[in-house]
């Protein structure tokens, strides 16, 4: 049954092509160098992919600023406050959206949502902000979907303990529930950094890929992701070398956030 | 009951689930053409007897066996013995009737085409002479190409055993308390079947009701925590039994 | 101050509800913009000619045939992979420290965002075996991305049938495979295809790893050696590059609706096989 490998093999596959590819990069150009250099100018042969991380950054946690309160709250309400037959019907909705191509996200955020920031706030309108928003609608059918599994897997009887004590549904909502179902919302918010973090498609479109350090949310700025897409098509050399440690960053940091998730759900299921 | 008309012979028995010995060295001889009812209270391991028989308990990981198991001369639990051929010629009922879901048709021909029987005439034979050997060919025969799932517990339970007596090279029937949960009409019917088909088969029945094995068992067992208390002609063993425990389980007062 | 009890919990459930409803509304806001800026441009012209001087007029002829074919072949690849994965989890082995390093290796897969998948489909397929920007590069590696999703949906609709299945057909003398084939697969045909289904529409939906493996040529594929290019990167190019708005437009009304449908047919099929488990 060789075919059972099939997913492993793939994933050491992916690995190592994208570790062979890059990690020497690291070496011949100098890891601080490249992690904090604050030049990217593949024609003078500068690769300093430091203003990219600090956009990602930004990027990835105005994306959960967003999306996480939203996503737990519309968790707890459909879980709590709500008839079953509702949650029935909210949910495969919401999921349904999760369908949705990045592309078209990205889209309405070029054609809706920046020019309203540049409008309203300043700024080009193409920038963190509008990349923040667009990625924290992105990821709420992931938040909401497994914090909702997570809320509902706890014990009704937990809940009722806390009510016949005299707490009102609130209270048994925030002594209760939520710390019951806490390592599955955390692994939510955790996928949904990851997804975020990765999103490509979406994030060239609204980021508005300037290679600068941004100073507000108001800037526009390029993500690692959406460098490596931008340029992957014509790089060669050095440069497509410089593209692939830019890979390696990315996939060593979201590896690092799913074993998070894991052991974050591994966890909840030990206690339940 | 001499040895040399024995079917299935079993010595120092034991099957083992994890470290609880469910089965404690057993011997006894079951004999071809004649129906053996098993009988014992919850847990006494008739169960677990009737599946080691078919091998079932392979399916388990933390189950094992030991001793031997002789089916005609053979033991079936030798390293070479082909266990997909000891369950063409041992065939099991199980408690709760399972019909795959699967048509009429298909469900009784599952074993001969696994067999790899081909030809649609002799498939459709199988067919209607399994089906009226349990008794369920006259509700089913308009009807055949319906879902076995649409049918009633008991004619599912029917179903089951059609299904079994399909099995060409079949030679033995194991029922695993298979009326427990049926209507007392479809008891009847399978009763009826099993004291026909002892003519061509060995039935060994599997029983928590002891009047059923009064009415149809030839030949009784008593289990009692994984031990073979008594064993004897039916008749005997429910009017005169030699130990005081099966006295006491016969005549109701424990199990 | 400490609001009583009574009045925070009316607050809360407050804020709670808006927030969802918020959520609701920006989702299905996102389909409606799409669909009343798009729909008007789509017609059986738009679907069926080829595009135009880069897409600016004319249809999607090319780009549709590139968003069947790909899935397709991408699924061709993986179902018996991921099928096969899936068996030999549930009725091959026991829980070890094999099966939980390929669930383990399942998971991982799972998580790699789509642009390091295009990323190796590209060093990898395209530049290493000498594929060039093709369909079979493209379709190699959306097999691999959706690999995770066959595996764990038809674990799932494996473990969910029924043991006493497997003991009826192993008391009538099946082997194990026999059985898988006979009884395991028939019954959790529903949930595989659930699973088939999720699969196709986010390949359907994909854009970062089809754009450096299939390549964006706008030409009819003649062979699995031919570049192709989606729905989903016509439209990405279109919009990002400013081609044409209106096309753009009808083009991501169109992708909305197959990935929804798909995505529709297979909670449908979800829901019949639930429904038909707990009867």
């Amino acid at each position: 049954m060789l075919v059972a490998f099939s997913a492993l093999a793939s994933l050491l596959l992916i690995a190592v092509f994208i570790l062979k590819e890059g990690v020497p990069f690291f070496f011949k150009y100098g890891l601080g160098h490249f992690l904090f250099g604050l030049t990217w100018d593949p024609q003078a042969g500068q690769f300093g992919i430091y203003p990219m991380i600090v956009a990602s950054l930004w990027v990835t946690l105005g994306a959960m600023a967003i999306g996480a309160p939203l996503g737990i709250a519309g968790a707890i309400f459909l879980n709590e406050f709500v008839p079953r037959s509702v949650l029935r019907v909210v949910k495969p909705t919401i999921e349904l959206l999760a369908g949705i191509p990045s592309v078209v996200y990205g889209f309405l955020g070029v054609m809706v949502l920046a020019p309203f920031i540049r409008a309203h706030l300043g700024g080009p309108g193409l920038s963190i902000l509008a990349a923040s928003v667009i990625l924290g609608i992105m990821v709420l059918p992931t938040v909401i979907s497994i914090s909702t599994d997570a809320i509902g897997a706890v014990p009704n009887s937990y809940r009722e303990g806390a009510l016949a004590l005299g707490a009102t549904r609130w209270q048994s909502v925030t002594l209760v529930t939520v710390k019951a179902a806490r390592s599955g919302i955390i692994a939510s918010i955790i996928l949904a950094m990851g997804r975020a973090l990765g999103e490509t498609m979406a994030v060239i479109m609204v980021v508005g890929n300037a290679v600068k350090v941004p100073h507000s949310a108001l800037d526009s700025a390029r993500t690692l992701t959406a460098n490596i897409a931008l340029e992957m098509g014509y790089a060669t050399g050095l440069h497509r070398e410089a593209l692939f440690a830019t890979g390696v960053v990315l996939f060593v940091v979201i590896m690092l956030l799913n074993a998070m998730a894991t052991s974050a759900i591994k966890a909840g299921g030990r206690r339940a | 009951m001499s040895d040399n008309q024995a079917k299935i012979v079993v010595r120092d028995f034991s099957v083992f689930h994890g470290k609880l010995q469910s089965l404690r060295s057993l011997t006894m001889s079951i004999p071809a053409h004649r129906i053996l009812g098993i009988i014992g209270p919850s847990g006494s391991g008739k169960t677990t007897f009737l599946r080691a028989l078919n091998r079932l308990n392979d399916l388990s990981p933390e189950t094992r066996a030991e001793g031997q198991a002789v089916l005609d001369g053979e033991d079936i639990y030798h390293p070479d013995y082909d266990v997909v051929r000891l369950r063409k010629r041992v065939g099991m009922l199980f408690a709760l009737p399972v019909a795959l879901p699967l048509s009429i048709y298909e469900n009784v021909v599952y074993g001969p085409r696994l067999s790899g029987v081909r030809d649609r005439r002799r498939l459709a034979d199988l067919v209607e002479r399994s089906l009226k050997d349990a008794f369920l060919w006259d509700e089913v025969k308009d009807r055949l190409q319906t879902s076995g799932m649409r049918l009633s517990g008991g004619q599912q339970q029917r179903l089951c055993l059609a299904r079994v007596l399909a099995m060409e090279q079949l030679e033995v029937i194991l029922l695993d308390e298979p009326c427990s949960g049926l209507d007392p009409i479809s008891t009847a019917k399978i009763e009826e079947a099993l004291t026909l088909l002892k003519a061509k088969y060995t039935i060994v029945l599997v029983t928590n009701n002891t009047k059923q094995a009064a009415r149809v068992a030839d030949d009784t067992a008593f289990f009692l925590m994984g031990e073979l208390v008594e064993y004897g002609v039916t008749q005997r063993l429910f009017t005169i039994p030699r130990d005081a425990r099966t006295s006491d389980y016969v005549t109701g007062r424990f199990g | 101050m400490r609001v009583p009890p009574k009045y925070a919990q009316v607050l809360a459930v407050a804020l709670l509800g808006a927030a969802t409803l918020l959520t609701l509304v920006v989702l299905v806001f996102i389909i409606v913009f799409v669909l009343t800026k798009g729909l008007p441009t789509v017609n059986a012209a738009f679907l069926f000619t080829v595009p135009r001087d880069m897409g600016r007029s004319g249809g999607i002829l090319p780009t549709l045939i590139g968003t069947v074919l790909l899935p397709l072949l991408a699924l061709v690849i993986a179902l018996p992979l991921g099928v096969g994965t899936a068996v030999y989890l549930t009725e091959y082995t026991r829980e070890s420290r094999v099966t939980r390093m390929l669930s383990f290796g399942a998971d991982c897969l799972a998580g790699i965002p789509s642009i390091i998948f295009g990323l190796f489909g590209f060093i990898f397929f395209v530049v290493m075996l000498h594929m060039g920007w093709c369909l079979l590069a493209g379709g190699l590696t959306l097999a691999i991305m959706i690999l995770p999703t066959i595996i764990r949906t038809s674990e799932e609709a494996i473990r969910a049938v029924p043991n006493a299945y497997r003991e009826v057909s192993f008391s009538l003398g099946a082997t194990r495979w026999e059985t898988v084939l006979k009884v395991v697969l028939p019954n959790a045909l529903p949930g595989i295809v659930t699973g088939i289904m999720l699969g196709i529409a986010r390949c359907i939906g994909e854009t970062a790893a089809v754009i450096f493996t299939a390549g964006s040529s706008l030409r009819m594929p003649t062979s699995v050696f031919d570049s192709v290019r989606t729905m989903s990167v016509h439209f990405y190019i279109l919009a990002r590059e400013g081609i044409s708005s209106e096309n753009a437009y009808g083009t991501a009304a169109v992708l909305v609706i197959s990935v929804l449908a798909v995505n529709l047919v297979a909670y449908g099929l979800m829901h019949r096989f639930i429904s038909r488990r707990t009867r």
